[in-house]
């Protein structure tokens, strides 16, 4: 560790000279920061941190039997079982926030396993679900308790659903994953450790779309910290948010129960995670967690975890800087922002002496990019013109997809349609291959074949009006995704030779989602999800998701059950049935099945355009931070690195 | 100010002051290097298709982040050959880091020639043409004189074609503001009174604001279906908006000293106009000077531009400027891997230094009579 | 005097006025607004929100009030009660904010200000005085290529070069462990051991804009009779140059002192974010890449109000000493 020296003689010496005038004051002679990295314990013996022993002994807490629920859930590590102490070093951009729930507040009542294909019971220690997929009983630990040592029961959950998220003056809207054809489940509390849910009709994706999400509301909302802010529980609630220092109940408790709102604000709010916030965002360029004494997850050895003393987040502005904190080894787990393809040669030049590993991330990306023709456009005549298959079969064909794998993706990758990724269960080689041939002869015969012969004197095709066939297709700019524009630029001059005029519009991100959401755009490019998630994340095979945005106007027909939009074609329609069919029921081979059939489709269909398979992620872990996986998944509904228990995360005493 | 007028009335039967001008400016040894290399880029930018190798989406997906090329006259593999030629690449991709790197490959050589045949193109957007001054001799061979960026394409074409959009950038710009400036500097200082106090009003205002915020609130302003060559003018409109004021104080300062001086009251006297004193008598007395504020705001402009696209609120590719190419490279990558991308830095650097002598040049040689 | 003054004062009204809209305008001139901006930069990131959730804090920050409504909950916020509002993205009242920003943002202000005069001056004397000469096209040369040069380049490659070369990471104004510890010597070291990368980086532009007035000004006054006359007495060169014609050539630095702070602040803010600094610049530029209304207006209210302050008070002190200038307002 040289370069730490190095790095503090030229710090001082730096400082004396920018100093030079003197050193003000007294009682201000110490250089010691103060703040304690804590240190690692080598008792292996020890079921619980040292540092909560000495408070135990003290009298502060009561011993870990009184702490641990009845049944503590037993959390195997990936390697080996760690020792206790140390600081893991993190950090966030900016204020956004949403990188903490990812990574810390990952406890909902069911998760994901490691390998992302079974439910695990987590804050439930079991639950039943009826066989119409409509009554879910969940039964709660005995004994569990949140991080300021008050009960955990059934009554937490009902005051977060029934005064949280069914009270519209808190929440104007219910949550998708709590409706059944629009209709909210009813919540009974059958004893202290019972609840059910029971839905009007069928709900089979309720504990998936509750294991998907990075924090659920129903285990996050301690009845006894927030009922004296709701008006129902307290009279003068109003008073007791205004000195909280919001304007009224309703407002505390909106912005207070939100995690994009002050949760992480507000250190005194109990809660399940593992490490607890010590100070709020936006206090100090910092921010510093450390770790709940009640939290409920023991190793096998029935030792507490979590095993690292505490978390720190670094809050930096800047990418570059996070890089080069990164490739300086001070950042013991990255999984975001600077693991991009384009930044690997410089991390792999650094591993060595920064002493950082790769993990392997499997995207559940659909493609490297999906070429979006919008089949609902605006304008008539390129509706017409997209929605003519033979045409988006042409434009397929015309794209030279190796050589934008060669320029754009360092040669990583094979030419691939918008279609299951190969590894999913749902891999249809025909759909992942089909028009992928780069021949401009047979485009040609395709545009011809749709009609398209007549061209203007510089050689551009006429649409059904005479006019040469010209649109713009929207490329966001701020989405950190400048490889989109660079394969876009190769696709333009494909097309020129073929004879269609298409346009790069780079828009901004926000922008771009608004074209998108309005209808306002007639085609974007965008990567997409769904490759290995294909049941969860359908909307790249059937439009059901306005964030795909590839016919919003069939989406909003679906979303408003036929109210608005306007009526898909008969094929999309049978998708949106099969889709709908799928939810209500709860054998997983059925499911299947019936997505089997909604992805058949969407060959047949061929609605979108790819280039070439999703590349392989990656994220970088420190030497001395072990049990983390070898290789996790990088998808919206896979909360990681939280799925990969960071709970059992340690720190090598010996290698630091 | 009254010793120059008085030297005015004497000296004009001797020599024109643009002459004295470029008498005095002569002497600035560093001011004419500096009008000479701005006069070069200006001319770059002219003959940008001629003078760069290839256009600037010409990619080639074997090249990509390829090292500038040496460029060789002597060939010593075969006896003594003359002839400028360059060596080709090898590529090797490293599988874990998917980093390329390349090796020299001294057996395949690439003759290089001067007035090539090369992709066509239409100069000044009229005449059709195939020449380029220098590249490979077989159209299509690989020719990196200062390297390849990410797409394998070839920087020193990108800078060349950068050229034009960042040199007229400024130009179009400082147009516009020079516009501005005079027209309400010199309403402010001339006409006074009301109008002075709220077009002072006026640049108190837009000094005031900081200019991040404003470019990025007028930039973002800019309705997006505008194209390349709209947005593109736009973007200068938004940075004369900005740049007016300081030239508008400098003509508004100058009407006012010359207001009073005697021989804009003689020109009163004998009944000239008003637009006939202004632009005949008062506004010649200072042009030298003006024409020095808008060299230095020049570079300014230049520089803005970059911020801008930094920012990521400039242009945007595919348009090719200097900021743009700078905005690709400035990340950790290629620093580390790829410097040479960073040269696009040094046509920024050497244009703004350029104008920015003949500016200070030319305002020290504006007033020819002081001594 | 005092109706001169007076008059000053009620001018800045209408000009306050309209800095406030506009400063509140910018922000809403990008399409969307914060929440919008949020959710697009989450798909972007590939992390999943909850429309619901959103939806709910919609209300909260009275996103759905029109224009006026918003900036007269703003302005009439400020002006009856001092609170600029809460930022959206912080969750916390814009005054705190600010309030932690501010100090580090002054004392690198002034810290820059500050050497780029020890240094800018000594050079422009010395290229005024010597003009023409090889140390005035050096100096001058080597003031323009900071001016040249593209911040953001020099602050890249500062920050890679260090981290190369010995191994450091300059970014940020503190080390992590000072971060949250109490002021004492340590941490005052730690800060001005990370303060010279920024300054050194601001300092480049600033000096060189300073030599090449300073200079212009200075070769003006040595011209005029008054130091012929004083040479002609046998007064030492020295002497001569700095007694009188240095002091009146710094007579325009007093009168465009009120400047110097908007472009402090704007130049600030890329240097400062690639640098990861705690300073206002940060904050401003991901205020309004956010579109946090009330943050990032009210930095450009207080920016200008300040530059407003200082032009006034740069005014006043120049009509004091010139009486011309009294009149040149009438």
């Amino acid at each position: 560790m040289d370069s730490v020296i190095d790095r503090r003689r030229f710090l001082a010496a730096g400082g004396l000279v920018a100093v030079a005038a003197g050193i003000p004051g007294c009682g201000f002679f110490s250089t010691d920061p103060g703040t304690d990295a804590g240190d690692s314990s080598l008792d292996e013996d020890a079921r619980e941190s040292p540092q909560l022993s000495e408070r135990v002994e003290k009298g502060e807490l009561p011993p870990l039997e009184q702490r641990l629920p009845a049944a503590p859930m037993v959390i195997h590590p990936v390697e080996r079982a760690g020792v206790y102490g140390g600081q893991w070093r993190n950090a966030l951009i900016g204020s956004s926030t949403t990188r903490l729930h990812y990574t810390l507040a990952y406890e909902n009542l069911v998760r994901w396993n490691l390998d992302w294909d079974e439910l695990v019971p987590n804050v439930a220690e079991s639950f039943e679900v009826s066989d119409d997929a409509t009554r879910y009983v969940l039964h709660l630990r005995a004994g569990m308790k949140w991080s300021d040592g008050e009960p955990f029961t059934a009554d937490d959950i009902v005051f977060a659903y029934n005064n949280i998220v069914l009270d519209e003056r808190v929440t104007p809207n219910v949550a998708r994953t709590f409706t059944s054809g629009g209709v909210p489940a009813e919540l009974e509390r059958l004893d202290d450790q019972t609840v059910a849910f029971t839905f009007a009709g069928p709900q089979a994706l309720f504990l998936e779309d509750i294991a998907s999400q990075p924090s659920n509301v129903l285990t996050r909302i301690p009845k006894h910290y927030f009922e004296r802010f709701h008006e129902d529980f307290n009279a003068d609630a109003d008073g007791a948010a205004k000195d909280a220092g919001f304007p009224g109940w309703i407002d505390f408790l909106t912005s207070s129960t939100n995690v994009s709102g002050t949760y992480w604000q507000q250190p005194d709010i109990p809660r399940l995670h593992a490490w607890v916030p010590t100070s709020g965002l936006g206090d100090g360029q910092r921010l510093v967690f450390e770790r709940n004494p009640y939290y409920w997850k023991t190793d096998p050895d029935g030792r507490q975890l979590p095993y690292v003393d505490s978390v720190a987040f670094d809050i930096v502005n800047d990418e570059a800087s996070l890089l080069l904190q990164v490739m300086q080894g001070d950042i013991d787990l990255m999984d975001r922002h600077v693991n991009t393809t384009e930044n690997r040669p410089v991390l792999s030049r650094e591993q060595e002496e920064a002493g950082f590993r790769f993990f392997g991330l499997v995207s559940d990306k659909i493609n490297t990019m999906t070429i979006i023709l919008n089949l609902t456009c605006a304008d008539e005549v390129k509706r017409e013109i997209f929605n003519n298959k033979d045409f988006r079969i042409g434009l397929s064909h015309a794209i030279n997809r190796e050589e934008i794998i060669a320029t754009v993706h360092a040669g990583q990758g094979v030419p691939r349609q918008v279609a299951p990724s190969e590894g999913s269960d749902f891999y249809d080689e025909q759909m992942a291959t089909q028009y992928t041939e780069y021949d401009v002869d047979l485009a040609n015969e395709h545009l011809d074949e749709a009609g398209y012969t007549d061209r203007d004197s510089s050689g551009i095709r006429l649409g059904p009006d005479g006019n040469p066939i010209r649109f713009q297709i929207d490329a966001s700019t701020g989405a950190g995704k400048p490889e989109l524009i660079d394969s876009l630029e190769l696709v333009v001059n494909y097309w020129r030779e073929v004879g269609v005029d298409m346009r790069i519009n780079p828009v901004d991100q926000t922008l771009f989602a608004e074209r998108r959401d309005n209808n306002q755009n007639d085609g974007m490019v965008w990567d997409g999800d769904g490759g290995v998630d294909v049941m969860m994340v359908p909307y790249y095979y059937v439009p059901t998701f306005t964030a795909a945005g590839w016919a919003t106007q069939w989406t909003a027909w679906y979303a408003s059950g036929g109210e608005s939009g306007e009526t898909p074609p008969e094929p999309t329609r049978r998708q949106m049935e099969l889709y709908d069919e799928l939810k209500t029921r709860t054998d997983l081979g059925e499911r299947v099945e019936l997505m089997r059939e909604v992805v058949a489709i969407a060959r047949d269909e061929f609605y979108l355009i790819g280039i070439s398979s999703a590349l392989p992620g990656y994220g970088v872990v420190h030497n001395r931070f072990r049990n983390m996986v070898g290789e996790t998944f990088f998808a919206t509904n896979f909360p990681y690195p939280g799925a990969t228990n960071p709970e059992q995360y340690f720190i090598d005493p010996e290698s630091t | 100010m009254t010793n120059a007028t008085r030297s005015e009335r004497t000296g004009k039967q001797s020599a024109p002051q643009w002459r004295l001008v470029w008498w005095k400016f002569r002497q600035h040894r560093l001011a004419m290097a500096g009008a000479l290399v701005t006069l070069l880029i200006y001319l770059v930018a002219l003959f940008a298709e001629f003078l760069a190798p290839v256009s600037t989406g010409t990619f080639d997906p074997e090249y990509t982040y390829a090292p500038p090329q040496r460029l060789h006259l002597v060939d010593t593999s075969d006896g003594w050959d003359l002839g400028l030629h360059v060596y080709g690449y090898e590529q090797h991709r490293d599988p874990d880091s998917l980093e390329p790197s390349y090796t020299v490959d001294e057996s395949r050589t690439i003759e290089i020639g001067l007035f090539v045949k090369g992709e066509e193109y239409d100069l000044f957007g009229l005449i059709p043409w195939d020449r380029h001054l220098i590249g490979p001799k077989t159209a299509g061979d690989p020719f990196y004189l200062l390297g390849a960026d990410r797409n394998g394409r070839d920087l020193l074409s990108r800078i060349i074609h950068g050229t034009r959009v960042s040199m007229t950038i400024g130009l179009v710009g400082v147009t516009f503001s020079f516009f501005l400036g005079v027209v309400l500097g010199g309403i402010s200082g001339y006409i006074g009174g009301r109008a002075d106090l709220v077009i002072q009003r006026l640049v108190e205002f837009f000094m005031s604001i900081p200019s991040i915020p404003l470019w990025l609130g007028l930039a973002a302003a800019l309705p997006q279906t505008w194209g390349p060559v709209q947005r593109y003018f736009a973007i200068t409109v938004i940075l004369a908006m900005i740049g007016w004021t300081d030239l508008a104080r400098v003509v508004r300062g100058r009407f006012l000293s010359l207001r009073g001086e005697d021989f804009v009251t003689s020109a009163h006297l004998d009944g000239c106009t008003r637009p006939r004193v202004i632009f005949g008598h008062m506004l010649p007395s200072f042009t030298s000077h003006l024409i020095a504020s808008v060299t230095l705001s020049i570079p300014a402009m230049i520089l803005a531009e970059t911020a801008l696209s930094f920012l990521g609120l400039g242009l945007q590719a595919p348009v090719v400027s200097w900021g743009v190419l700078l905005q690709e490279a400035q990340n950790v990558r290629v620093l580390a891997t790829a410097p040479w991308l960073m040269l696009p830095g040094l046509a920024v650097i050497v244009a703004v230094l350029s104008l920015n002598f003949a500016g200070d040049g030319l305002r020290d040689a504006a007033d020819p009579y002081k001594k | 005097m005092l109706t001169f003054i007076g008059r000053r004062v009620l001018y800045m009204i209408p000009t306050l006025f309209a800095i406030s809209v506009v400063a509140f305008a910018i922000i809403q001139a990008p399409p969307g607004d914060y929440l919008s901006t949020l959710v697009a930069k989450l798909q972007a990131e590939g992390e999943q929100v909850s429309r619901d959730e959103l939806q709910a804090l919609e209300a909260r920050y009275g996103l759905d009030e029109p224009f006026h409504g918003q900036y007269w909950k703003w302005i009439s916020g400020i002006m009856f009660r001092a609170d600029f509002g809460q930022s959206f993205q912080w969750n916390r009242p814009v005054t705190d904010l600010i309030a932690e920003a501010l100090p580090l943002t002054i004392v690198l202000s002034v810290t820059t200000l500050l050497v780029t005069w020890l240094i800018a001056f000594p050079i422009g004397l010395y290229s005024a005085v010597r003009q023409y000469s090889v140390a005035d096209y050096v100096a001058t040369t080597v003031g323009f290529l900071g001016l040249a040069i593209p911040n953001f380049m020099i602050a890249l490659g500062l920050m890679y070069f260090m981290h190369s070369a010995f191994g450091m990471s300059v970014t940020g104004l503190f080390s992590p462990e000072y971060r949250d510890a109490p002021w004492n010597l340590g941490k005052l070291l730690d800060l001005a051991g990370h303060l010279w990368v920024p300054v050194l980086i601001l300092g480049t532009a600033g000096t060189a804009g300073l030599i090449r007035v300073l200079r212009a000004n200075l070769l003006d006054e040595l011209k005029k009779p008054y130091v012929v006359a004083a040479r002609a007495r046998g007064m030492g060169e020295r002497r001569l140059v700095v007694k009188y014609p240095v002091r009146v050539a710094m007579n325009p630095f007093i009168s465009t002192v009120g400047w110097v702070l908007p472009a402090l602040i704007s130049g600030e803010v890329i240097v400062a974010s690639i640098l990861s600094l705690p300073t206002t610049g940060p904050l401003l530029l991901n205020a309004l890449r956010s579109q946090d209304m009330y943050l990032a207006g009210s930095i450009i209210l207080i920016v200008s109000v300040l530059t407003v302050i200082g032009t006034l008070l740069s005014d006043v002190l120049l009509a004091w000493l010139d009486p011309r200038v009294r009149l040149g307002y009438r």
